[in-house]
């Protein structure tokens, strides 16, 4: 049977995902975003680098209008007015901030709709599954919620300040890259070299690293160009190693490994397996090559600590998104905002005009159902 | 010249509270007060390509993804590439055939890199590459759609159980002697209710146990970071995302919009752009009808002691305008003015929510003591530009306040006195009213047939350097 909505000149849909540091844009329906920018915007030509930290709602409100003024006029390209908006994000992101992406959203754009779907469900999507673990490790932190038949079980949840901003500095603090080039691209210069030249090493050859021996075969140094004047050698030790400190615990026996853990521990005995067994990594710092692989050498090591020692876990698997990890939980998006759902779930403007609230969980208790 | 324009000395508080240059501004006609980029409500007027200007309609343009179709942009550098053509002879006997592909003039990339084909035709179908897993989201898109479809189904379905006994109410509902009267030709039921509706089925995703290790040669192998892609060339293609810059493929030019500004309260237009063409129909730019400020003499600053200011006041418009200066309240500074009543098919029947203004916090580090009494000034007359013999009347004015007048142009002394406390090297911001006098043309305002002037007050602060 072919479905109706395949046909109906539907009202566009957008799906955005505003994350620390980039962006996922796109259409409902489309199979990738049609872009991933950079979430930086600027007040009255001051820029702002991270939306997430202006306090202040004043300036929140102008960052965020300016924000998706350029998201609408320069990349989707057509008038927010009277269209439907998904804006898939974290659990934990606070409350002020959804409350005035809303006002600037409803009030300033007048779009038609508005639904935040919490991007852990969101993600789940684009695997057909209901229940598993999401760990997403994106640019601040990395947040773990279990969702268990699709709804989310927060009181397991569990996050650390261990994603890509941590790797950074630890490339910061040990290539002088400020000595070399001018303060404000350091942070550009940090995630280049994060990004193309670093990888997870594997959990011998880090513990190796760590005790201060060599260890064969040596990882090659590369050369890498700053601004294309200086180059400079990033040893191999760097290269290999920025990445463990996602994985190194810390006062409170803490690491990423022992979140999944933990979570797992504090979980419903009869939940546990199955939680192990499905495992859903997703942010951009979970693309790092050999990330994965070393996730579950380090899980499989810990099993055998005395804190875990009662986990009956053999095993843990994880499951391959068809699409880049670091925009599942957008694709997850896309996929909802296909479906009759949306405007179950969806808050109308009137609505909001009405109520002048945002409910804290999509709810269809005080919406209309919109045409 | 460029810096004239983005030197915040002179800047004007637009109406929703943001302080802008007065280039920056617009000016409602109807509201009679300023709007800048953040209080007019944007419309998407044209889309076009920033490469060959070709204009697309909005639904040519959502169909080809706000891409232009005959412009490609190097994946390496991001610039616009060319084609190229060369012959090529398979067999000596025929006829050299002649094959197209694609350059970057600027970093010598060639789309032989990626394993793009050549093709036989300048306008080139350039492959368009795409996720290896389409059709798993696809099935997945197809499998939640029927889900909730379902959904619907069984509620309708539980809804229809409350009826009792009477069953007339589904004769119309379903369509029953539609149904009847196929049973009888021995046709097969229609599934009205949903009850024959089955989901398509998907396999959920496995997950697995052997993830993708590290590669065995990654510590040995020689990295040549050119060979990398960057962040920024991954994301051009989200779908892809290639670590190896060989594997990069062209990128179709992204098409840009003109915009057409309306004013939100009015809902009139303030600039639209004429159709395929750099012009405007509509621009009420500030600039063509408040008078310009400029800064031409200050004398140096001292904290408590008064220096003289001189200012020039252009008009722009076609008629002649008179400002009047006041001091400005810090009190009433946040309260905004009422909107004008318009009538006829302008009436705005039912006023929308509009943003709030931003609260409009000023610390102001002087006293200024402004020229009193209405200064009239000229219209402005392109053919006096040539005219040497500018008289210009200036028996009313009084010396004490202008300094100069030529054409339709004012200078105007002012007194600046810093606070005693102010830092050094710190800019003094000063603060003022200038009322100007603006020929309202409009004939749909309430209580108003003939064009009358209106004194519109506009706020200005200055930014007086302090050495």
């Amino acid at each position: 049977m072919k479905l109706d909505s395949d046909f109906l000149p539907e009202k566009q849909c957008i799906v955005i995902d505003i994350g620390t540091k980039y962006t996922k844009f796109g259409f409902a329906t489309e199979h990738s975003p049609r872009c991933i920018i950079r979430t930086c915007c600027e007040i009255d030509g001051i820029p702002i680098p991270d939306i997430y930290k202006c306090k202040d709602a004043q300036n929140l409100t102008l960052a965020l209008t300016n924000f998706i003024h350029i998201l609408f006029y320069k990349h989707a390209l057509i008038a927010p007015k009277d269209k439907k908006v998904i804006i898939v994000e974290s659990l934990l992101s606070p409350t002020k901030f959804k409350e005035i992406l809303a006002k600037v959203l409803f009030i300033t754009y007048e779009v038609a709709s508005l639904c935040f779907v919490p991007s852990h469900c969101a993600s789940l999507f684009t695997l057909g599954i209901s229940t598993a673990l999401v760990f997403d490790v994106g640019y601040k932190e990395a947040i773990l919620i279990p969702v268990c038949e699709g709804v989310p079980v927060l009181r397991l949840w569990q996050t650390m300040p261990l994603a890509g901003e941590a790797v950074e500095n630890i490339i910061k603090t040990r290539i002088n890259i400020g000595q070399l080039s001018p303060d404000e691209s350091i942070d550009s210069i940090a995630e280049d070299i994060k990004s193309r030249t670093c990888f997870v090493t594997t959990l011998k050859r880090s513990k190796i690293l760590e005790s201060g021996n060599t260890v064969e075969p040596k990882t090659t140094s590369v050369e890498y160009h700053i601004n294309g004047e200086r180059s400079i050698q990033i040893p191999g030790d760097i290269r290999e190693t920025a990445y463990d400190v996602l994985f190194e615990e810390n006062i409170d026996n803490m690491s990423i490994t022992t979140m999944i853990l933990e979570a797992i521990v504090n979980s419903n005995v009869d939940t546990r397996l199955k939680l192990a067994e499905n495992i859903v990594l997703m942010g951009g710092t979970v693309m790092a090559k050999g990330f994965m692989a070393r996730l579950k050498e380090e899980l499989l090591e810990k099993l055998k600590s005395p804190n875990y020692k009662n986990l009956k876990i053999k095993n843990f698997k994880f499951h391959i998104p068809p699409a880049s990890e670091n925009y599942i939980a957008w694709l997850g998006g896309s996929i909802f905002g296909c479906t009759n759902n949306l405007n179950i779930l969806s808050q109308t403007r009137e609505n909001y005009i009405n109520e002048s609230y945002v409910p804290d969980w999509p709810t269809t208790l005080t919406r209309q159902m919109i045409e | 010249m460029a810096s004239y324009m983005l030197q915040k000395t002179v800047t004007s508080i637009c109406t929703c509270g943001l302080q802008k240059l007065l280039p920056d501004l617009f000016f409602c006609r109807h509201c009679l007060t300023l709007r800048c980029d953040f209080c007019v409500s944007h419309e998407i007027d044209t889309t076009y390509c920033p490469h060959c200007f070709e204009n697309l309609s909005s639904t040519e343009a959502k169909h080809k993804k706000n891409r232009c179709a005959s412009c490609l942009e190097c994946p390496r550098c991001f610039n616009t590439l060319s084609i190229r053509s060369y012959s090529r002879t398979s067999d000596s006997k025929k006829t050299p055939q002649k094959m197209y592909y694609l350059l970057c003039l600027f970093c010598n990339w060639r789309s032989h890199e990626p394993n793009v084909p050549d093709q036989p035709t300048s306008s080139g179908n350039w492959p368009v590459y795409k996720n290896p897993n389409e059709a798993r989201i696809v099935d997945l898109i197809n499998y939640y759609k029927s889900i909730s479809l379902k959904e619907v189904f069984d509620k309708q379905k539980r809804s229809t159980k409350n009826y009792g006994r009477n069953y007339m109410h589904f004769l119309e509902k379903f369509g029953l002697n539609a149904m009847m009267a196929r049973k009888r030709a021995g046709l097969p039921n229609f599934p009205m209710d949903g009850t024959g509706y089955c989901t398509p089925q998907i396999s959920s995703s496995e997950a697995v146990e052997n993830v993708l290790e590290l590669p065995e040669d990654i510590f040995e192998k020689v990295v040549d970071i050119k060979q990398i892609s960057t962040l920024e060339q991954r994301f051009a293609t989200p779908e892809l995302q290639s670590e190896n810059v060989d594997d990069l493929f062209p990128i179709r030019k992204h098409l840009r919009v003109k915009h057409s500004l309306r004013c939100r309260v009015c809902e009139h237009n303030v600039v639209k752009p004429e159709y395929n063409a750099v012009k405007f129909k509509i621009k009420h730019l500030a600039y063509y009808h408040v008078p310009e400020i400029k800064i031409i003499k200050c004398e140096p600053l001292l904290a408590g002691k008064s220096s003289s200011l001189v200012l020039k006041l252009c008009n722009p418009a076609q008629t002649p305008t008179a400002v009047r200066f006041e001091k400005l309240n810090l009190k009433a500074i946040n309260i905004v003015r009422e909107p004008r009543q318009l009538e006829g098919e302008d009436l705005i029947a039912i006023p929308k929510q509009l943003p709030e203004p931003i609260p409009i916090v000023l610390k102001l580090q002087g006293d200024i003591v402004v020229p009193e009494g209405e200064i009239k000034i000229a219209a402005r007359d392109d053919t006096a530009e040539y005219d040497d013999t500018n008289e210009v009347n200036t028996d009313y004015d009084d010396p004490k306040y202008v300094y100069w007048r030529k054409g339709n142009k004012v200078a105007l002394k002012f007194e600046v006195k810093p606070y005693e406390n102010i830092a050094k090297n710190e800019n003094v911001q000063v603060g003022f009213i200038m009322n100007f006098m603006y020929l309202d043309t409009m004939s749909h305002v309430m209580n108003q047939k003939q064009p009358q002037s209106v004194l519109v007050p506009i706020k200005i602060v200055l930014n007086l350097p302090n050495s």
